[in-house]
């Protein structure tokens, strides 16, 4: 069931998919504008299955995200720009919640729902209108499955790496040994114990042995995901679900995206259309 | 009476019109867009009028080949000015050789009439009449000194900018007020520096007139510190110091030299809005420096109290989130400077967003994401 929409925002949690990922989705849907907004990230801390509410008039990330979720679709931001037809919140399922994937997802449905009691009107609107997504474990995962993209990313000699560009790149391990190896030298931001999962250390890694500049997410991230290739991400089964589902609810409204062949292998945590849905992926 | 603060093409500002109304209001954006150089405008033009265009422009810009802004298109010319009540002075300050024109072009308008025109050159009208300016002369202090007649319609221009003072946290002498005091003087206005801290903080409580003033400050600092208490001055020979008694040890007194510098920061920016006279205008610049950030927010609530009771315009120019959550009900007091080479710049946040949007969202987690006054980026 496609619909006519001019706009998509996208809120989003990094700086890299703030600059990157209107471009990126914009080759997949090229007569969509897409725009992105900023916001505290909410899975860099384990989340807990427990949404106590925050009190004192504080406000949870979860608050946040569901805020701006919510105001994307139904609030314009200014009398220039009007409301989105469309929303899509996105972060990353960092290493810490991998396994709490439902537990992020209810966390956050919970304070969408907050925010719309009351306001009969606006949940038909939220529930078609907008989507919450996961990038596994995050953002620079997706560098692995594209070649390009990690060249961008973790410098030209990137190709050399010891992970396999057919092999599922939301489920992130590598075994280079120079990568693993123990060591008391200090002085490498990615020498940290979860780094075999963690594909920005690998990056970062990968960069500092070709004696290439940091990685800077604004700078190399950013790029590496307006060029990125989505075809290359989700031309094997069972190979970027969490992508998969992402392109497929967008596809569901947007049409079929340019250059990448539907039906896509999607993940059962973020496409789960429902027959009275809270929001249209989940 | 309300400020109006205008530029352009001058340093980094494209094109500045502001209306400032009185209260207290921020204005942010991104590094080097130019926050400091427009609360800067009137105390340029304040110079202008006591040292004339050369030295208050040398002053404040440094050199001729800075004055205008860099990407401005060729042949543009570069002016700022300021307005109080229907009276404009505008100025085009430009280059005279390698250095700054003694004699730039003028012109002043009252409620859209012109009442000073000064080409650049020596000669100007004042209502339609020749004179000749001194060289080193701005054309509206001549008209002043030389005509009652001008000097009655331009008198609460320059009383506004004369009572005009802008204050740089980072400049404040901080390292000498703590060692070695301030002289002793009978200043009852807090220099922009900050030295003569002190001796004005003692001179206020030595009269009945100014005593409200001090008492501000110290029942302001009693809030931003709940461990303070008071002050005792102290002259030895031309220094003046204080040392600070903490509440329930009346007996010790500590030299104001092993206070916390946000301590002297929040004494000098509160002694800053306590010099300004009833109507007066002052801005602080990153009034958030070196302060804890409830120790910000007091000071906010305490500055925009004073504002209100003494009819004060205080713009303050901040990058602070916590300055901006303290304006999450006021939109409208936030003033946003952003560098699209186009736009009329500042825009009232009110205007830049819908405030049913804002309403929703701390403005200082707004501001952090970048959703108004960001770098830009790319």
């Amino acid at each position: 069931m496609t619909r006519s929409i001019d706009r998509v925002t996208l809120i989003v949690t990094g700086s890299a998919e703030k600059l990157g990922l209107p471009a990126a989705l914009q080759q997949l849907w090229p007569d969509v504008d897409f725009d992105a907004q900023l916001t505290d990230d909410l899975t860099s801390t384990e989340v807990p299955a427990d949404s106590t509410a925050v009190g004192g008039g504080l406000v949870s990330k979860f608050e946040k995200f569901a805020q701006r979720l919510v105001d994307a679709v139904t609030v314009p931001r200014s009398r220039r720009e009007g409301c989105a037809g469309l929303a899509v919140g996105i972060d990353d399922l960092e290493l810490v919640n991998l396994d709490r994937g439902e537990v992020v997802v209810a966390r956050l449905k919970a304070a969408v729902d907050q925010i719309l009691q009351g306001r009969t009107g606006d949940r038909n609107t939220v529930a078609t209108g907008c989507s919450f997504h996961l990038l596994v474990p995050m953002l620079e995962a997706l560098f692995f499955g594209d070649p390009k993209a990690l060249q961008h990313a973790a410098g030209s000699g990137a190709s050399a790496s010891t992970f396999p560009v057919d092999a599922d790149f939301e489920a992130f391990a590598v075994g280079d040994d120079a990568y693993l190896e123990p060591s008391d030298e200090v002085g490498h931001g990615w020498r940290r114990p979860d780094r075999s999962r963690h594909p920005k250390r690998y990056i970062r890694f990968l960069r500092e042995q070709a004696e290439e500049p940091p990685y800077r997410e604004t700078h190399h991230g950013a790029r590496a995901l307006r060029e990125l290739n989505w075809e290359s991400l989700v031309d094997a089964p069972l190979r970027g679900r969490f992508v998969g589902s992402l392109l497929t609810d967008l596809a569901f409204v947007l049409g079929d995206p340019v250059g990448v062949q539907l039906p896509l292998d999607t993940s059962p945590i973020t496409w789960t259309p429902q027959h009275d849905p809270l929001l249209r992926n989940c | 009476m309300s400020l109006r603060i205008f530029a352009r093409d001058f340093l980094a500002l494209t094109h500045l019109q502001w209306d400032v109304a009185k209260g207290v209001s921020l204005v942010v954006g991104p590094n080097g867009v130019g926050k400091t150089t427009a609360l800067e405008i009137p105390e340029v033009m304040r110079h202008v009028y006591t040292h004339g265009p050369t030295a208050a422009l040398e002053h404040h810009v440094g050199g001729a080949a800075l004055l205008r802004r860099s990407d401005a298109p060729e042949g543009a010319r570069c002016a700022i000015g300021v307005g109080v009540g229907d009276v404009t002075w505008q100025l085009e300050p430009a280059a005279a050789g390698a250095g700054i024109s003694s004699s730039p072009a003028e012109v002043v308008r009252r409620a859209e009439q012109e009442i000073v025109a000064r080409a650049a050159g020596d000669e100007f009208a004042y209502a339609g009449e020749h004179r000749l300016v001194a060289r080193s002369q701005s054309a509206v202090r001549v008209a002043v000194d030389d005509d009652p007649d001008a000097e009655s319609v331009l008198q609460p221009m320059v009383s506004a900018l004369e009572n005009y003072r802008l204050y740089r946290s980072y400049t404040y002498n901080l390292w000498k007020l703590q060692r070695s005091g301030s002289t002793a003087s009978t200043n009852q206005w807090l220099h922009v520096n900050g030295e003569n801290l002190f001796s004005v903080l003692r001179n206020w409580t030595l009269q009945r007139a100014t005593r409200p003033h001090w008492e501000f400050v110290r029942d302001a600092m009693r809030e931003l510190f709940p461990y303070f208490d008071d002050i005792d001055f102290e002259q030895a020979g031309q220094t003046v110091t204080v040392s600070v008694f903490r509440k329930g040890r009346p007996d010790v007194k500590v030299p104001v030299a092993q206070e916390a510098t946000g301590f002297l920061m929040a004494l000098l920016h509160l002694a800053a809005v306590a010099s300004a006279p009833p109507n007066g205008i002052v801005a602080i610049d990153e009034p958030e420096n070196s302060l804890h950030p409830r120790a910000l927010q007091v000071l906010l609530e305490a500055i925009r109290e004073r504002a209100s009771q003494n009819g004060l315009t205080v713009l303050l120019a901040t990058h602070s989130t916590v300055a901006l959550d303290q304006f999450n009900s006021m939109p409208e007091r936030v003033f946003v400077l952003e560098s699209d080479g186009q736009t009329v710049q500042p825009v009232a946040l009110s205007d830049l967003r819908n405030t049913q949007w804002l309403a929703n969202y701390a403005l200082g987690d707004l501001y952090k994401h970048g959703d108004f006054g960001a770098p830009s980026e790319g």
